[in-house]
């Protein structure tokens, strides 16, 4: 009798053991796409029997393990950074690499057609035509200059936007990984399990915005830095980072409480805007500022050396800039040449005919300016090393994002869910568990014929 | 190694998106003709290209110059030429009125015919061209030569400077022309104050006058005609320039066609090739997409 009734209890254990297991393969299925979830395994332990001569007490759930895989985490952690950063620098600098104009229609074209024009006054220093297109082509020349500086700034004003949007959500993440350590304290094997999911959710999403370095705690909270080891995330509480407006340009600079970080990050998407923000795009821009200053410099220096069509010495033909800081920005036919271009200075002395002054700037082009390299060598220049930054970019983005999709397939490898082998699973515990019901259905048919026995 | 949904799936969408974008590149090489379509397709050959570019928009300005100065050196050389008929028949004139058979009315037919001629040299020396004067130096506003009402004519009035116009990176020729070394040279007179002499001589019958103009007369065309030559070398120059000109750009053009044209054969071929990975990896994970044991469970 008393084995009767322990298999009968054991057997309903045996049910609810592969009922449970089923759940938990439910659980993997509907969470097939949940990012951050780690696939459970179902745990069994074997119930041992009070006594020898009893067969077993059936079997037991366990709690259910979730595989996870901390050192491929921890890895992709470390790569998705960098990753991300030339992503980041990649797609900034498309935008730069279009702000520079179309190959043959932006700054080359029109070097090309200012210092033609000159070229072609020389042939006729008097005519009224060609002196109207010096003054014409040195406009669009300076207005070339200020549109590629403006599109340039611009670009790095999208930069500080979008660094801005990114250290918002830094500190979003920031304080939902606070929760998530607080909450860990007090939780169970079961929410444990779900909150960790979701703190490996959230360091992927932020490893994608900033590199950092965590401390795994027995709890399962971790403390989360970045920069020279600035707190991020300690235990319960956040210390965010502010974006503070700085002149000149009215930037964002970073703090992490009173400490400026803004040169100790260098991944993620916000280490890729800070390179493109404050190195890359001011790089252009100074290569852009020495250029138009140089040009400048040169036209008005043979421009000063010549005499106008009133027989007067040459004023300047660009208005004078002092330093070329500033340059491409502040390029500009001078007020007088633009208002009256009887004052372009074509001759080397007061004789209306004499061109030499013509001459000399329209050769100016093709002639080493004081930096060194003729200016359509420096506008070259300026568009190799954009290709060249960008290439890098995109090429260094692929490498790395193949780095991270390996690791992510590693880590999926162990922590995804497979749909073959839940349908496996499925088909495991629901055999089972039809097993045990009959199992079950015999010991209570044994338990009939037992009482029909003893009622006869 | 477990090979689970997400991994398929996203290494399905990463290969179809690299596949996509590899036959995008292709195709658009294909139908743009360029193989630079930014410069980060090819820093280094985007770079080369703007050089080359330069290189010609130089040389179309050469060219440009060239076609100039040959107008203006042509219509310089039939001024000359003109000059040289004019002081010809300067010559012819007066050896016809020199002797002792000339009576008085044709001495006074010479006088005439000499005026008519220092007219029309006059009008040879102001020559313009798109509204500015050849014949004096670089004073291209002013007149070289001026008339009086009764017919005489003034001292030079423009330079001795002569402008030129560059039609290639070490090469120039002359714009503008320097009048009074054509007609007077290194001499005490010029070719007007010797056909005035020439027309008191004949008037005069004065013989040994009539000699002495002639023989300024012999050394002004020698000046017309050393100058006419320099024309026409200078004429012949531009046409050397033009032709090096012309070849420098179709070699430029063959560089940068070579830096930034596609070669259409390996393109298209690239881009085939590009369409069949495409076309594979959609079929690839459509296929792989659609198995699953949970067909077979019954």
């Amino acid at each position: 009798m008393s084995f009767l009734l322990g298999s009968l209890s054991s057997a309903a254990r045996a049910l609810e053991a592969q009922s449970y297991a089923l759940e938990v393969t439910g659980q993997n299925l509907a969470n097939i796409n949940t990012p951050g979830y780690a696939r459970r395994t179902p745990n069994f332990a074997e119930v041992p029997p009070p006594d020898p001569l009893t067969a077993g007490g059936g079997v037991t759930a366990t709690a259910a393990s979730a595989q996870r895989a901390p050192l491929l985490e921890a890895r992709l952690w470390h790569e998705q950074p960098a990753a991300s950063q030339q992503g980041a620098i990649a797609d900034n600098l498309s935008v730069v690499e279009t702000a520079l104009g179309p190959a043959g229609a932006s700054i080359d074209q029109q070097l090309g057609d200012f210092f033609g024009s000159f070229s072609a006054l020389a042939q006729d220093p008097t005519s009224q035509p060609a002196r109207f297109e010096v003054a014409a082509r040195g406009q669009s020349l300076a207005q070339a200059f200020n549109a590629v500086n403006a599109n340039l700034t611009s670009a790095q004003s999208d930069a500080d936007t979008q660094l801005r949007a990114a250290v918002g959500q830094v500190n979003v993440l920031a304080a939902q990984l606070a929760s998530i350590n607080g909450s860990l304290a007090g939780a169970g094997d079961a929410a444990g399990d779900a909150l960790r999911d979701q703190q490996s959710n959230a360091l992927a999403s932020l490893s994608q915005l900033i590199d950092f370095s965590v401390i795994h705690h027995e709890d399962g909270s971790v403390d989360v830095s970045i920069g020279n080891g600035r707190g991020l995330v300690i235990a319960g509480n956040t210390y965010a980072l502010t974006a503070t407006s700085t002149a000149p340009q009215g930037f964002a600079a970073l703090s992490s409480g009173d400490a400026p970080v803004t040169t100790e990050i260098s991944g993620g998407s916000i280490g890729g805007l800070l390179r493109v923000r404050d190195a890359l795009i001011p790089g252009y821009r100074n290569s852009l500022d020495q250029l138009a200053y140089g040009v400048a410099t040169a036209v008005n220096t043979a421009h000063q050396a010549g005499y106008d069509l009133n027989g007067n010495p040459g004023g300047a033909f660009f208005a004078p800039l002092a330093t070329s800081a500033g340059a491409a920005a502040a390029i500009g036919v001078s007020a007088a040449v633009a208002g009256d271009n009887k004052l372009i200075a074509a001759g080397g002395t007061a004789t209306p005919g004499d061109n030499q002054t013509a001459r000399t700037i329209g050769n100016l082009g093709a002639a080493p300016l004081a930096s060194g390299g003729t200016p359509l060598n420096g506008w070259s220049t300026l568009v190799y090393q954009v290709g060249s930054d960008l290439a890098g970019a995109q090429q260094e983005q692929a490498s790395r994002g193949d780095v991270v999709a390996q690791l992510q397939n590693l880590r999926d490898q162990v922590s995804g869910v497979s749909m073959d082998e839940e349908a496996a699973a499925m088909m495991k515990f629901q055999r089972a568990y039809e097993a045990n019901a009959r199992f079950f259905s015999a010991v209570n048919t044994s338990f009939d014929t037992l009482i029909n026995m003893v009622g006869v | 190694m477990r090979v689970t949904f997400s991994t398929s799936f996203r290494e399905g969408s990463t290969d179809i998106a690299i596949a996509s974008q590899r036959l995008a590149d292709a195709g658009r090489q294909v139908s743009s003709g360029h193989r630079i379509n930014a410069p980060s397709d090819d820093p280094a050959g985007a770079a080369a290209v703007i050089e080359q570019n330069g290189a010609i928009a130089r040389i179309d300005a050469y060219t440009a110059a060239n076609d100039a100065a040959s107008s203006r050196l042509n219509v310089a050389d039939s001024v000359l030429s003109d000059v040289i008929n004019k002081l010809t028949s300067a010559q012819t004139t007066a050896i016809g009125a020199q002797g002792s058979t000339v009576t008085p009315n044709q001495r006074d037919a010479a006088v005439q015919q000499l005026n008519a001629l220092r007219d029309a040299l006059v009008s040879d020396l102001n020559t313009q061209f798109k509204g500015t004067y050849l014949f004096g130096g670089t004073a291209v506003t002013t007149a070289p030569y001026t008339q009086a009402a009764d017919g005489t004519v003034s001292a030079y009035q423009g330079n001795a400077t002569a402008a030129a116009i560059d039609v290639d990176a070490n090469r120039s020729v002359p714009a503008s022309f320097d009048g009074d070394r054509i007609l007077q040279g290194t001499e005490a007179v010029d070719v007007f104050g010797t056909l005035a002499a020439l027309t008191q001589a004949i008037t005069a019958g004065d013989s040994a006058g009539i000699s002495q103009g002639l023989a300024a007369l012999g050394r002004g065309l020698d000046r017309a005609t050393t100058a006419q030559t320099a024309v026409g070398t200078a004429l012949n120059t531009l046409d050397a320039s033009g032709a090096q000109l012309s070849s420098a750009r179709l070699d430029a053009t063959a560089r940068v066609s070579k830096l930034q044209d596609t070669d259409m054969v390996s393109a298209i071929t690239q881009m085939t090739q590009a369409q069949n990975a495409y076309s594979a990896s959609l079929g690839a994970f459509a296929a792989l997409g659609k198995l699953s044991l949970m067909d077979y469970l019954r």
